[in-house]
């Protein structure tokens, strides 16, 4: 059981969020070519180590995070919310 | 007057389950009306006015901080999300509105049922139901927790000697009937 | 000879009797007991067969590393097989049994198999029937039945499990895991640290070790020392009969809480187990150690046994396991046997493997044990329990004979496993330990602690300083308070230990057990490693070595030290195999908890659920809702009342609970702008007021989602998703605002529990509900696709409601929405209404019926494969503005003009009928996948009563027209000739929902 630092809830069980995939992926914009699209939605890295990753705390404030955890101790180095605007206004 | 009907109508009423001729009542549930429900959402940059606004519908003096509830004159603040309160009110209550500008309001009156748990086994109870860590000096009077009980969500707050549990209306129900499963063995009883 | 109580001794209530069954016996035992001990004294040598072999089996241990004494208890739905009768707590009542034999333990007709033990030999079942020698598939599925028959492990009750379990959460700063000395001083020290607490225990009682132990500690007796250590835990959460079974990320801790198994008219309210999730701050593993067999000829006869075994149950619960005994050790632990039966009288020989045992030897013989050095068993004699040790002492190298002592009784002791398998789980990696002869834990991960026996510290006052300065420093960390580290005592306390772990004699044929459990003989481990399985999880697999139940607590060191021999390398070189969890079985229901029966899912309830109960409506599951299926009139079918119902839709009115439909509001100046990206459609221009279909795709170019949005105001819109897809259309959105497009101001959140809503449908739908409205509903004032924010009248006054001119089965048809707790008023007024116009409620079945008629899809449809050109809905989207999925949808192959697109099909011949899922095919070409599939049929009563389907065909009902296919359905073996359609056939000009 992973426990992950939401910075809204607290410190809770993974399975209170839904894996939401790579946060180190920049979507295109929408009228960006089918390649540009491509790449972001298909390819992915899959690094041994420290990983940027998006978790979504469906089951608590329902915020988008940002979890830095390495994928071959499961330690989590960091988490921070997603929307930085709203991480600055709850500072 | 239309009279509301609750989620758990025909599931009140003075019943008991469980071991209660043998340990007594640990636990006592009891269902708390709701009357008015509103969130008051803020954008980032607008939290301080939101909050004020917020402070000044319930009748408290500051707007709750994540993990937090405020119990004002007109009602209470609940605070589980980063950038919303509840505010819940008596019925009859005037809507609440905001400039667009600062944020939204949304009437969820109707969407929540409140469930209330006393009883010296209440916090017994809780642990049977969801992974927050209620021990007193990390879950004090007026702490509240978004999470979830068999991937439903609700809401948990602490408040006197028991708990509030505020969760969907069309969930009510079955959680109703499992609460009263877990609290046998602490002899339960549905008020 | 066999076992028997001792007059005097042990922690037992020897006041009071609890009367027992044992194979249909009955029995007398104390409280205090377990059914091993009580097994002991009542002279019950054999308790068991070997699973594989059928051998004799007694009891071998005193704690869940027992080999021996696997039996059954309890009957009917509750019958647990494999359980190890020293974790048995006897109750009065308790019945139990002896397993793998026919007809019972002590005279077993499968003890032939013991005969043909080649046959069983490691691996054989691969090599003798998987696949070899021409053999197929069909002969090893006979085989395999014969096999598992006469070497099966005990039958589990094929009844449903008539127990309830439950997960409890629990938090605390320390969780100590073992209340053995090094336990207990853990406990207490951070206790009186200001910790809050939690000390699990295996045992039914607290001690470990010490319980009736003659040893002093820190200069008290054992007794006194335990009761004064005890006594501060009263601010601790102690849980007993409590077993950790797996310590996970974050140090996670689960514990199984046995809680009704020791009591015999359990209140009906307990739950029998909890799952315990700890979620500590520091983790404390005073787990202890598990002593360590060494093999030599029979040495699984019953009598054979741990020495520590032997001294437990002596010391513990003042039962010996024969007249006579013998201790075979390889270090000073085997002597607290032998002076624990010399205490007790019992006359006792120690074969010490040592050359020079010291000190514990001398204390032993002026005792009056017999102590042999440099000595060794080699085989026990006896058929059905030992009666006799053939033993010999080593010389220059060699072991020679020394002929054969008569005793009743073996105790063995090769050395101690430190008992860290919980650290292990985290992957941590054992170091072997020459000293010691053991594995102990690597560095544990942060947070974790090994103390005590665990640690490698046997000696009892070292262990308990080590547990305090453990605790201490874990404390100090925990709260911030560091401390001076104090002197850690090293790994210690067992003496010299002689390194055996096989006896073995040259010209002897000796059938010596590496795992008794699993019936793996150390020559099955050689013949493991002379086929190449030289890997020792390689070994481990082909053998069963140290598998399932055991987690390798028995069977794992000598069986790797087995294979290091055979393949002339060291231990650490061979290494250990992989401990998982759960440390010892743990009943598979507790992982389900409460979700069983009625809860094995959450059900949502709309508002007017009585009020349809009430009706006759009989439900069905959409998703987690309970959702009316049908309401049969007296006598009616399902076919017959569903047909009847989209009957009345189509010739009067019908209504229907649409409380279901997701339902998301949508505010913030930016509302209209995030609909417009996620939209095929445009939702920029959509007058207030009004509502409009969309469509939502994935990124990838697929149809994710579909339903209508209705703005409200010029912020303000309340979106619909489908039933199954709300929850993810909401996260869906969030992300979207949170991640991708942080710059829009836009709020969602659910509002489907606030709004119960109800669907009125047909050419009536507006004379039902006109007279109830406050504000006139005439097309001026509402309009397809028009919004009305009026009153409803209704028992006892009005109701607020928001009503939508939206049709989902083609004609005149409103959806009416009313705040929930209105729900069940709204619902019976609008029956009153909908009867008195010759209509009435109708179900998902007519739903369903309606829709295929009109051809609107569904999920059904929308399966994660279809674009919007095969959905039919190609026309939707924008050229004029870009959205979700736009991009990736023109990649060449979901372009393709010849992929499967929505279509309607009738039989050509109007008596035959195709099924959902049938396939549907060229006529010439009826296999394989085909060229299409069925998602949805129904009997038609817009199409005169015909049986109609809608599903997917290449190249959609253009390529079709006027050429029949063939719809497969090969599992029923029917074929059926049908013809292709447009999917929107009745009314496509939508003259009736528009009216």
């Amino acid at each position: 059981m992973l426990r992950i630092r939401c910075p809204i809830c607290g410190l809770r069980d993974h399975t209170e969020f839904v894996y939401e995939g790579d946060a180190t992926v920049k979507y295109p914009a929408l009228d960006a070519s089918e390649d540009a699209w491509f790449d972001a939605v298909f390819q992915r890295e899959n690094p041994r180590g420290p990983h940027a990753e998006l978790w979504h705390h469906t089951g608590g404030c329902r915020s988008l995070l940002v979890v830095e955890r390495d994928t071959l101790t499961h330690e989590i180095r960091s988490v921070r919310l997603a929307h930085e605007a709203t991480a600055e206004a709850i500072e | 007057m239309v009279e509301r009907v609750s989620a758990l109508e025909g599931h009140h009423g003075s019943r008991r389950v469980g071991s209660v001729g043998k340990v007594g009542a640990g636990v006592v549930l009891s269902e708390q009306r709701i009357g008015s429900l509103w969130q008051l959402a803020s954008w980032p940059d607008r939290l301080n006015a939101v909050g004020a606004a917020a402070a000044q519908l319930a009748g408290v003096e500051k707007a709750p901080a994540p993990g937090r509830v405020a119990v004002g004159s007109h009602g209470r603040l609940i605070r589980v999300e980063a950038l919303k309160w509840l505010l819940e009110r008596p019925e009859g209550a005037e809507d609440p509105s905001l400039p667009i500008e600062n944020g939204t309001v949304l009437d969820l009156s109707h969407a929540r049922t409140l469930i209330r748990i006393e009883g010296s086994a209440a916090s017994e109870l809780i642990t049977r139901l969801v992974a927050i860590d209620i021990r007193p000096v990390e879950f004090p009077e007026g702490a509240a927790a978004q999470t979830a009980y068999h991937g439903v969500g609700l809401t948990l707050i602490r408040r006197g000697k028991g708990f509030d549990i505020l969760v969907f209306r069309s969930f009510a129900l079955t959680l109703w009937e499992e609460l009263a499963e877990i609290g046998a063995q602490f002899g339960c009883e549905i008020a | 000879m066999t076992g028997q109580r001792l007059a005097t001794g042990g922690v037992i209530d020897r006041a009071r009797r609890i009367s027992f069954t044992w194979d249909g016996r009955r029995m007398n035992g104390h409280p205090g007991d377990t059914l091993a001990s009580a097994l002991i004294a009542n002279g019950e040598r054999v308790v068991a067969r070997g699973f594989k072999y059928h051998r004799p089996r007694g009891v071998m241990a005193a704690g869940p590393e027992e080999g021996g004494a696997l039996v059954t208890t309890g009957t009917g739905a509750r019958r647990v097989p494999n359980v190890k009768a020293p974790e048995v707590e006897l109750y009065q009542g308790l019945t139990a049994s002896g397993q793998n034999a026919w007809p019972s333990v002590r005279f077993d007709l499968g003890q032939v198999n013991d005969l043909m033990g080649r046959f069983f030999a490691a691996g054989f079942y691969y090599k003798t029937f998987f696949g070899a020698s021409g053999k197929g598939t069909w002969e090893w599925m006979q085989f395999e039945k014969v096999i598992r028959q006469a070497a099966g492990m005990g039958a589990a009750s094929r009844e449903a499990d008539p127990d309830a379990y439950e997960i409890v959460h629990g938090f605390c700063d320390v969780l100590v895991i073992g209340s053995g000395p090094s336990g207990l001083a853990a406990a207490e020290q951070a206790a009186s640290d200001g910790l809050d607490v939690i000390l699990a225990e295996q045992d039914f009682a607290l001690g470990g070790q010490l319980i009736g132990s003659a040893e002093t500690v820190e200069g008290a007796t054992a007794a006194g020392w335990l009761e004064a250590h005890s006594r501060p835990l009263a601010k601790a959460r102690v849980l007993s009969r409590s077993t950790a079974i797996g310590l996970y990320d974050s140090n996670v801790v689960g514990l199984y809480e046995r809680v009704t198994d020791h009591m015999r008219d359990p209140d009906e309210a307990l739950p029998r187990g909890r799952l315990h999730i700890i979620r500590p701050g520091a983790v404390i593993l005073a787990t202890g150690a598990i002593e360590r067999p060494f093999a030599f000829g029979n040495n699984d006869r019953p009598g054979v046994m741990m020495a520590g075994a032997v001294a437990r149950y002596a010391e513990r619960f003042g039962v010996v396991p024969g007249k006579s005994a013998a201790i075979a050790t390889t270090n000073d632990s085997g002597y607290r046997a032998a002076h624990a039966l010399a205490a007790a009288g019992v006359r006792t020989t120690v074969l010490d493997a040592r050359d020079r045992p010291g000190a514990a030897a001398e204390e032993a013989l002026a005792a009056g044990v017999e102590v042999h050095t440099s000595a060794l068993p080699i085989e026990v004699t006896g058929r059905t329990g030992m009666d006799g040790l053939d033993w010999g002492t080593k010389s220059a190298g060699a072991l020679r004979s020394k002929g054969r002592i008569y005793r009743d009784c073996l105790g063995v002791s090769g050395g101690w496993s430190p008992a860290i398998h919980l650290v292990c789980h985290r992957g941590v990696k054992p170091v072997w330990h020459e000293e010691l002869q053991c594995f102990l834990s690597g560095a544990p991960p942060e947070g974790v602690s090994l103390t005590g026996a665990a640690a490698g510290v046997f000696e009892t006052d070292a262990a308990v300083s080590h547990a305090r300065a453990v605790t201490a420093e874990a404390v100090g960390h925990l709260t911030g308070r560091r401390r001076a580290a104090p002197n850690l005592p090293g790994p210690s306390g067992l003496g010299e230990i002689a390194p055996v772990f096989e006896v073995r004699v040259p010209g002897r044929k000796l059938k010596s057990f590496a795992d008794p459990q699993h019936d793996v003989t150390t020559e099955d481990v050689r013949q493991a490693a002379r086929e190449g399985y030289v890997s020792v999880e390689h070994m481990k697999r082909y053998t069963t070595l140290g598998m399932a139940t055991d987690q390798g607590k028995t069977g794992g060191v000598l069986g790797l030290a087995v294979l290091a021999d055979a393949l002339g390398q060291t231990i650490p070189e061979t290494g250990i195999t992989t401990f998982r969890p759960p440390y010892t079985p743990t009943p598979i229901g507790v992982f389900a908890g409460r979700a069983r029966g009625a809860h094995w899912r959450p059900t949502r309830r709309t508002p007017m659920q009585a009020e349809q109960e009430a009706a006759g409506a009989v439900f069905t599951d959409a998703g987690l809702w309970k959702r009316a299926w049908y309401t049969p009139l007296e006598g009616e079918t399902l076919a017959e009342a569903y047909v009847r119902e989209a009957t009345i839709v189509r010739e009067s009115v019908g209504m229907v609970d649409v409380t279901t439909l997701g339902k998301i509001a949508v505010q913030g100046p930016d509302a209209a702008e995030l609909l417009n990206r996620v939209y095929v459609n445009g939702f920029a221009k959509l007058p207030v007021m009004k509502c409009r279909y969309g469509v939502m795709l994935r990124d990838d170019g697929i149809v994710y989602d579909d339903g209508v949005t209705w703005r409200l105001g010029e912020h303000e819109f309340l979106m619909t998703a489908t039933t199954a897809q709300a929850a993810g259309v909401l996260a869906w959105l969030e992300t979207l605002l949170q991640t991708r497009w942080p710059e829009l101001r836009v709020n969602v959140a659910s509002t489907t529990d606030q709004w119960a809503g109800v669907a009125v449908a047909g050419p009536r739908a507006r004379a039902a509900l006109e007279p109830l409205v406050a504000d006139a509903m005439n097309n001026e004032a509402l309009p397809f696709m028009g919004i009305l924010r009026s009153h409803v009248t209704v028992e006892g006054g009005q109701i607020p409601v928001l009503i939508a001119r939206i049709s989902f089965s083609g004609e005149m048809a409103y959806e009416v929405y009313t705040p929930s707790d209105y729900g069940p008023a709204l619902w019976r007024a609008i029956q009153t209404r909908v009867a008195a116009e010759g209509g009435a409620p109708y179900g998902m079945e007519a739903l369903g019926a309606l829709r295929i008629e009109k051809g609107h899809v569904t999920h059904a449809e929308l399966d994660g494969r279809v674009t919007l050109e095969d959905a039919g809905l190609g026309r939707m989207a924008s050229t004029k503005k870009p959205f979700i999925g736009q991009a990736l949808r023109q990649r060449p192959d979901l372009a393709r003009s010849d992929r499967p697109q929505l279509a309607h099909f009738e039989p050509v011949d109007p008596d035959q009928r195709f099924s959902i899922g049938a396939i549907v095919c060229e006529p010439e070409h009826v296999e394989g996948h085909g060229i299409g599939w069925i998602t949805g049929v129904t009997v038609a009563p817009a199409f005169g009563g015909r049986w109609i389907g809608i599903g997917l065909v290449n190249g959609g009902p253009e390529a079709w027209e006027g050429r029949e296919v063939v719809i497969a359905d090969p599992v029923r073996g029917k074929e059926c000739r049908a013809r292709v359609f447009p999917a929107h056939r009745y009314d496509p000009k939508g003259e009736r929902m528009h009216g």
